[in-house]
């Protein structure tokens, strides 16, 4: 029914690539990104900033045993790779990641001029 | 684009998969949402391999914790259900920017072979995945019955 695959071919490899789901918020300091890739251990997961741009790149490590028929399939040993464009507002240097239970989660802090400030006004009697 | 954080396209062509187009064509036509009925919010993504000895059932469950997963089975019918939740603290003053996830409960069912030894069924979660095996038991032997034909 309604799954939320989105599936791409990597023409070189010919290999499935997904584009993982994602929620971005915002907060006054920084940009929370949250990307689903179940299956993939911390050392599959490959994260970098290139000329504006984030790209996440994960491989699933979920083997196919050659004993093992496959019956039905909707998920496992996908790629996953995701860009996104960053604006100049975003400290590239304070950049934070973590994975937990399937989920990456990356904290973009942004640069400290841009983030309000709170202008404290003198009284002058 | 000067600030933010946003969406690019991965040279995704806006035609993706004849499949995909096919689901969308039947979201469209369910868009009364029969889930709803089925008291789930989304669906996870299931596997199922088999290798002789086990059966295995493989759940993307991503972002959700080992408390918030129930498994049950009952009459050959496995079921797997849960919750994914944000923390509240979390998503309280933020803008947000994209959601694409799915929040919410969900419940998926399985039905499974008559085999399958109910007591020895394992469960392992690991990376958002979660893992159940399934140990068949001995192909029961044919029970030969003679007749004697008189």
């Amino acid at each position: 029914m309604a799954t939320d695959k989105n599936l791409t071919y990597n023409e070189n490899l010919n290999k499935k690539v997904y584009v993982p789901v994602a929620d971005i918020y915002e907060t006054e300091d920084l940009y929370s990104l949250k990307l689903e890739i179940p299956g993939v251990p911390k050392e599959n997961l490959d994260i970098s900033i290139e000329n504006n741009e984030l790209t996440i790149s994960a491989k699933s490590s979920i083997e196919e045993k050659a004993d093992e028929k496959c019956r039905y399939s909707e998920f496992s040993s996908m790629d996953y790779k995701r860009s996104f464009r960053i604006g100049s507002d975003i400290d590239r240097s304070k950049v934070e990641a973590k994975l937990e239970n399937g989920v990456l989660t990356l904290l973009l802090h942004k640069h400290e001029t841009v983030k309000p400030r709170k202008i404290t006004i003198n009284q002058i009697n | 684009m000067k600030f933010g954080l946003t969406r690019k396209d991965n040279n995704v062509p806006d035609v993706r998969t004849l499949r995909n187009s096919m689901d969308r064509l039947f979201d469209d036509f369910f868009s009364l949402s029969p889930m709803e009925f089925f008291d789930s919010e989304w669906l996870p993504a299931v596997d199922m391999y088999d290798d002789g000895k086990n059966i295995y059932i493989k759940a993307d469950v991503a972002g959700i914790e080992e408390k918030d997963l129930n498994v049950t089975i009952q009459d050959n019918i496995m079921t797997i259900s849960g919750q994914r939740s944000e923390e509240k603290k979390e998503t309280r003053n933020r803008g947000c920017v994209i959601s694409e996830r799915r929040m919410g409960s969900f419940s998926r069912s399985v039905s499974i072979p008559d085999n399958v030894k109910h007591d020895s069924i394992k469960a392992e979660l690991k990376n958002g995945v979660l893992t159940l095996t399934l140990p068949k038991e001995k192909p029961a032997k044919m029970n030969e019955i003679k007749i004697d034909v008189k």
